[in-house]
């Protein structure tokens, strides 16, 4: 097992992050299927209002590239398709059959050593999974079969997390049914991939997986130092720095590995999704078990402390997950919810305090001075934007030894040759810079518009 | 008080209102008193405790042993300049602090105004890398100085030297050293090491009738006898840099170290117990400043670090060539402790902004400013101090340093990481 450590980084110990327990909510009448949180989805929408529809039919796929199909997870009948600004769909709701009375859609059983990477390909791209692979660090969808197989490829899976209050997958694996479509999920993603690199923290990883790498041969087992952000597969890629041309790196969620065993062993869609519940704003701090497409309302506000403060959702990490309103359902990208309270108190003085429980990377503070400790969360910018002063900590931090101040500079200016020069796409948005700059700025929004900027000139 | 000061801050967003006219400076005092109410507003969701307010503060808690000590040492020097040797130490600290916080009152009101007005126009927030400069400022100057010409160095540094460039962190150089450097090459006489820091006697006879020429808390009995007393023994006052000089200029063949040993000894040199500018003549008080920006991490040590290198190597290598007794025999020990060599190497060249980016750029910046400063305080008759000199010309070429260190960088990662 190859030990990997990096430079920059930082240890998150924070409150109010989600305990060991796993529980189930009832599944709700109404699900809503949204589009995947990429930039530019355009959806061709396969289905009418008040049509039947049964799990694993094709609700809508991506006009751009017709491979991407999202299924539906639960089969009933189509409620409303709801569409935002500039007719971009927004949802399907679904008005979900009686568990009893439910009908599935049946994918064509074979034997695994029948399997051949093409008619994978095929049953992933028609039970809709296959848009859960995604290139690392552009987070584009992967090509359709002929593309796919024209290029090497190697698949990165963390069976951890390092951020905040992401969901520990690892709870998960003890269930004896998950562990089982696991690892079949796993098997099958060998046959497809041409590497397989599976990154933990210790050295604990799961026996059965320990030993199901080792009689695999294209299957290779890391440990990575832990810290955030060890999770993120642009930096595992990074650190096994294998830039040959022509590799289609690619990561994906340990779910979708359960998810593609459920579809092989039971020929069907599985209905469940996995998310952890974190947060100041929460009673419940918990793993839960829900249908795909719940709505937030539903699983959120039995939990929700009843105050009349402001709370902030947040789908995924405290640092790269994204707001998300209350009505909106829970889609395929969301794999923790985090309320938190809005943090907006105004301490007096607060600069010329000693400061021992302020979360920091310096020393600036007190608590720079004492053995790690764990925060509360706060929401807070402590400060507001200034020029940049050159202090260099974006720098110190950055776990892939690029020099995000110096890019940021050159993307403000439109400067594509100096972006490039500086591997502004060696960036992988793990967010520490702008956790970490004094002068607030934000360092990776603009490192996002210089990439964008970038592929929009060509 | 509380819910009145809420409404003019409130009332600053009304365009209409008399208070929105004063946005800059009402939001400043109210974000300084109180962190302010902004939340993030996008990934990442959390941020480090630190902002650059929090920075300056600690900058400017490091300088405060040196205020302290320099108001102390302007008020014995005082005394020290008509005679009286053996004052207290509260004598000698309300004597200071007349002569010393004055300047530093001026210093914060003028600057802060200039900038105030250039961030009223700009409708920019006021940035707090004035909270440093404009203690900066006062503790490189000499306590004997005229207020009219302490106003006129402040304004210009501030203006010309940070606001015409876009205001705390566009400047390319040190907008402190620049205003000092401005009132050097303007008001020579005032700046020089000559007679810097005797005071002219708080009364002067002037046909016939006895008037008061400066503020003072000395005793008016002592200066009159002080004044009618030709027998008293008069302190030079000369800095000691300005004394290497002269001695040297003299050319009387022995060693300059014994002679400036002889009127200050290496102790005095190190406590600071000698005349000079406010802030500058304490290595001792530098040194605990140096440890509170090294333990935080505000200030770097490499280019601290550098400093003294390159000025120990050039001292070391000067010593060796000189064949007779001339400036460039004066030992390390003695350079570092005497003129604003510590608190240069400490406070001013580690300013982020006027300085380099990389780890390695800080070095080699740091070595530079050491290495210029010994260069231009021994080879250079025109100038017995070069530290202000050395850290402005390196900071018109942090960027060069940083350019070719980045290029360098670039390389190296080139080879490890994108070698296919």
């Amino acid at each position: 097992m190859n030990v990997f450590n990096f430079n920059g980084g930082y240890n998150f110990m924070l409150r109010d992050g989600s305990d060991s327990i796993v529980s189930y909510i009832l599944p709700s009448k109404i699900i809503g299927i949204s589009p995947p949180r990429v930039i530019n989805f355009k959806s061709k929408i396969c289905v009418k209002v008040n049509q039947k529809i049964v799990s694993g039919d094709v609700l809508f796929y991506h006009r751009k590239q017709a491979h991407i199909k999202i299924t539906s997870p639960v089969s009933g009948v189509i409620k409303s398709i709801v569409y935002g600004p500039k007719r971009v769909l927004e949802v399907i709701e679904i008005i979900a059959d009686e568990e009893k009375s439910s009908q599935y859609k049946k994918f064509k059983k074979m034997s695994i050593d029948l399997l051949n990477k093409k008619s994978i390909i095929t049953t992933l791209i028609d039970s809709g999974i296959w848009h859960k692979f995604r290139k690392i660090n552009s987070n584009d969808f992967l090509g359709d079969e002929n593309t796919f197989l024209k290029n090497q490829n190697a698949l990165f899976l963390s069976l951890f997390s390092t951020e905040p209050h992401l969901s520990q997958i690892k709870f998960l694996l003890t269930n004896k049914n998950y562990m089982q479509f696991f690892l079949y999920g796993l098997r099958i993603c060998s046959l497809l991939f041409n590497n397989i690199h599976i990154f933990d923290i210790d050295r604990n990883v799961p026996q059965k997986i320990f030993d199901f790498a080792h009689d695999i041969s294209n299957i290779d087992l890391y440990q990575i130092e832990n810290k955030y952000p060890a999770e993120n597969s642009g930096l595992q890629h990074f650190l096994i720095n294998n830039n040959k041309k022509n590799v289609v790196n690619i990561s994906t969620r340990i779910f979708a590995l359960i998810e593609i065993g459920h579809l092989f062993i039971h020929e069907n869609v599985i209905k469940e999704r996995y998310i952890n519940l974190s947060g100041n704003g929460l009673l419940k701090k918990h793993h839960l078990i829900v249908v795909a497409g719940t709505s937030l309302r539903a699983i959120l506000m039995p939990a929700m402390q009843k105050t009349t403060a402001k709370f902030r959702i947040i789908s995924g990490g405290l640092l790269t997950g994204h707001k998300l309103h209350l009505d909106k359902y829970l889609s395929d990208d969301d794999t923790a919810l985090h309320v938190s309270k809005e943090d907006t108190e105004r301490i007096p003085l607060f600069f010329f305090r000693l400061g021992w429980n302020n979360m920091t990377m310096l020393k600036t503070w007190g608590s720079g001075f004492l053995p790690p400790q764990t925060h509360s969360i706060s929401t807070n910018n402590n400060g507001e934007e200034r020029a940049c002063v050159q202090c260099g900590y974006c720098i110190d931090v950055c776990p892939v030894q690029i020099m995000p101040s110096l890019i940021m500079k050159a993307s403000i200016s439109n400067n594509i040759e100096k972006m490039e020069h500086l591997f502004i796409n060696d960036c992988i948005h793990c967010e520490l810079c702008t956790f970490v700059c004094p002068s607030k700025i934000e360092i990776v929004q603009h490192i996002k518009n210089g990439k964008d900027f970038i592929r929009k000139e060509g | 008080m509380a819910n009145y000061w809420k409404r003019i801050v409130e009332s600053t967003n009304n365009k209409n209102s008399f208070w929105s006219t004063q946005k800059a400076l009402i939001s400043a005092l109210d974000t300084f008193a109180r962190r302010p109410a902004h939340v993030t507003s996008q990934a990442p969701h959390i941020r480090d405790a630190t902002d650059l307010k929090r920075v300056m503060v600690i900058v400017v808690f490091s300088l405060l042993p040196t205020l302290l000590f320099g108001i102390w040492n302007t008020g014995k020097n005082t005394y020290m300049s008509i005679g009286v040797a053996n004052c207290s130490f509260m004598e000698a600290f309300i004597e200071g602090s007349v002569h010393v916080l004055p300047l530093v009152l001026i210093s914060y009101s003028v600057g802060g105004l200039c900038e105030t007005i250039f961030a009223q126009i700009r409708k920019h927030d006021i940035a707090e890398g004035f909270l440093v400069t404009g203690l900066l400022y006062p503790l490189v100057c000499p306590p004997t100085i005229p207020w009219w010409m302490f106003i006129c160095g402040i304004v210009f540094g501030i203006i010309i030297g940070k606001e015409l460039f876009g205001g705390t962190g566009m400047n390319i150089i040190n907008p402190a050293l620049f205003s000092r450097a401005f009132l050097f090459f303007s008001y020579p006489a005032a700046m020089s090491g000559d007679e810097v820091w005797i005071k002219k006697p708080f009364y002067e006879t002037i046909a016939g009738e006895i008037k008061p020429v400066l503020w003072t808390t000395i005793d008016t009995n002592r200066i009159l006898s002080f004044l009618n007393n030709s027998d008293v023994n008069l302190v030079s006052g000369q800095t000691p840099l300005a004394l290497a000089t002269y001695k040297a200029n003299l050319n009387m063949g022995s060693d300059i170290n014994t002679h400036v040993n002889q009127v200050y000894s290496k102790w005095d040199l190190f406590v600071g117990n000698i005349p000079g500018s406010i802030g500058e003549t304490s290595t001792l008080m530098c040194i605990i400043g140096a440890t509170i920006l090294i333990a935080t991490n505000v200030g770097a040590w490499r280019i601290m670090f550098g400093c003294f290198f390159g000025a120990g190597l050039t001292t070391y290598v000067l010593n060796i060539i000189s064949m007779n007794a001339s400036l460039l025999n004066v030992s390390f020990s003695n350079h570092i402790c005497m003129g604003g060599f510590c608190f240069g190497a400490v406070f001013m060249a580690t300013d982020p902004v006027s300085g380099p980016l990389h780890k390695l750029s800080k070095i080699i910046y740091g070595f530079m400013i050491g290495a210029l400063c010994i260069l231009i305080r021994t080879i250079n008759p025109a100038f017995p101090e070069g530290m202000m000199m050395s850290i402005l010309f390196m900071n018109i070429f942090s960027p060069l340093i940083d350019h070719y260190v980045t290029e360098w960088k670039v390389t190296k990662y080139k080879e490890k990481y994108h070698a296919r």
